[in-house]
């Protein structure tokens, strides 16, 4: 059994257990949203769908429903084992905590760009005429993946910081990417929500994108490659010290 | 406690003291070891300055429920790091060598599991965890063990307390580990399947594995170790052969409760009996501490009759595992 045949056991195994969990409904409620505002502006047979697809976007989609799911995702996939105390099952095991953790960290992605990706398609093939609809899909695809990655990265690592992972983690998203980062421009470089629409809007068709992205596509890559590491170095330092007490 | 044997500890002869180090001790060449190794979380104290080594075969970690044996369980399989000391394994720390795992199992206490798994499932996931080249049939071959067959295909969620015990020993035992680290296997086991594990355990101990498990349960231990580790209130009390302990337990001064038609006429003859230590007579009741158990029981009948006095309950006040242990610790 190579290293591969343990990645491919562990990533099975949180897939089952954290998509198992009932907060999973929460996250499948709100991917729903942005596909029910489209069809709202497609019947009132809305004007502007560019803009308004921008807004849908930047608005909805990655403010506030991709932080969200990979906030539940990334809470789960590590945190679940956690709570239910079955990461011993793991620990005893000669299993590197790095490769824990990439399993997990995977799976949590690909999960997140997996629905909120849908979502996103969904709305914007629904709200945009078809020259511009199947373009504006890649871009957010990309780009969704992207802060997928790194958004669950931080959750990861939140989980084995503290056991109120996903509180701690809404409170960061709400008050530092949706409020402190959109008043001073200097923590721009320091918001995920940027590096997000860096990306989206260097792939966007419509040039000048609409969507008002403050960092180059270079930069939103750059500085989110550097979040994510660091966020990923610190969760495998963390298990690497995880303590688990029988009774404390 | 015989020196040469494979356990080694504070000794059961003489004042126990766990900070002694007997002369043949040497944990770098036991393949379980604790070097005054001590455990507190914030200010409670859970293990305190325990210092073993634990030898092949079966040894019983024995004491009452929150005397610390899941901390040193814990410690011991490296989840838990000492907050001062060492634990050694094969004479490494364990932490800092997770490559022990491939020869180290942990069954532990917490009914923790993976409920949408079914427990040939958790078998297999722990096989290939443990990097087996065959994980299938070493998940037959532990479900076997563990008599968990019928129940191999239905999800752990369902199982019963005594069924989630076997199979997690059954995933713990799945790389056929030389040491095994056992967290009150038997709880939740019917009397059959209780002694079925013993079988197993007894089997794989003969075969030169090194087994500590813990219990609160003195008939457990009494079945299935040759050798104690008895901890209390996080101090490791006796360590050694089972049955020099036990002979200790039992010949320790024994308190009784009396109640009789005359309390006081049996009382003016027990006390010039040699076995009994002391007598008072309180309220209804009459309280006895006699040096043995045996003697003393055999005699209050013998006394009793010859005063012709009833007796209507003779009831031993200090035979819980606290008492037994604390005698223990401070004869």
């Amino acid at each position: 059994m190579g290293r591969h045949g343990v990645f491919r056991q562990l990533a099975v195994l949180t897939a089952r257990q954290a998509l198992g969990r009932r907060r999973m409904l929460v996250a499948l409620l709100a991917a729903a949203v942005p596909v029910l505002v489209a069809l709202v502006y497609r019947l009132a047979g809305g004007q502007d769908p560019e803009l308004f697809a921008s807004d849908l976007l930047n608005g909805i989609v990655v403010t506030t429903l991709l932080p969200l799911v990979a906030l539940i995702f990334g809470t789960s996939v590590l945190g679940g084992e956690i709570e239910d105390g079955t990461i011993v099952y793991l620990l005893v095991r000669p299993v590197a905590r790095r490769e824990i953790v990439a399993a997990k960290l995977l799976v949590g992605a690909a999960a997140t760009a997996i629905l909120v990706g849908i979502s996103a398609a969904l709305a914007l093939l629904i709200s945009l005429p078809p020259s511009l609809g199947p373009g504006m899909v890649m871009a957010s695809s990309v780009a969704i993946a992207w802060g997928a990655l790194i958004y669950t990265a931080i959750a990861v690592a939140l989980t084995l910081v503290t056991g109120h992972a996903l509180i701690v983690g809404l409170i960061y998203v709400y008050l530092w990417e949706g409020v402190i980062a959109g008043l001073f421009a200097g923590t721009r470089l320091a918001s995920v929500h940027q590096y997000v629409l860096g990306v989206a809007a260097a792939l966007d068709p419509t040039q000048p994108s609409l969507l008002q992205a403050h960092l180059s596509a270079a930069s939103s890559v750059g500085l989110g490659l550097l979040v994510a590491a660091a966020a990923t170095v610190f969760a495998v330092w963390r298990l690497a010290g995880f303590e688990v007490a029988e009774r404390p | 406690m015989s020196g040469s044997g494979p356990l080694w500890g504070p000794a059961t002869e003489g004042a126990p003291d766990p900070r002694s180090t007997p002369p043949a001790f040497d944990p770098a060449a036991a393949p379980l070891a604790a070097v005054h190794a001590a455990r507190w979380y914030g200010n409670v104290v859970a293990v305190n300055d325990v210092t073993f080594a634990v030898g092949p075969g079966v040894t019983g970690l024995l004491g009452p429920n929150g005397a610390g044996k899941s901390t040193l369980l814990h410690m011991l399989s490296g989840l838990l790091a000492p907050s001062s000391g060492a634990v050694l394994i094969e004479g490494r720390p364990i932490r800092e060598h997770p490559d022990v795992y491939r020869r180290l199992a942990l069954a532990p206490e917490r009914d923790a599991a993976y409920g949408f798994l079914t427990g040939r499932e958790f078998a297999v996931l722990s096989a290939r965890l443990a990097r087996l080249p065959d994980p299938d049939a070493a998940a037959r071959r532990v479900l076997a063990m563990v008599d968990m067959e019928d129940a191999a295909d239905r999800p752990i969620g369902g199982y019963s307390k005594g069924m989630r015990q076997r199979i997690k020993l059954g995933a713990a035992l799945v790389h056929d580990p030389r040491i095994l680290l056992l967290d009150e296997p038997f709880n939740g086991m019917d009397p059959r399947q209780r002694l079925h594990m013993m079988t197993l355990l007894d089997g794989m101990a003969r075969e030169g594995r090194v087994i500590l498990f813990s219990s609160h349960i003195l008939e457990e231990v009494e079945r299935l170790a040759q050798r104690v580790l008895v901890m209390l209130a996080g101090r490791l009390a006796a360590a050694g052969d089972y049955r020099a302990i036990r002979r200790l337990m039992t010949d320790r001064p024994h308190t009784f409760s009396l109640r009789t038609s005359d309390d006081r006429a049996i009382a003016a003859r027990l006390v010039h009996e040699e076995v009994v230590l002391g007598v008072q007579v309180g309220d209804g009741e009459l309280d006895v501490r006699a040096a043995d158990y045996g003697t003393f029981t055999r005699l209050v009948a013998r006394v009793a009759a010859e005063a012709g006095v009833s007796l209507y309950e003779l009831r031993p006040t200090d035979e819980t595992l606290e008492s037994v242990f604390s005698y223990l610790v401070n004869r």
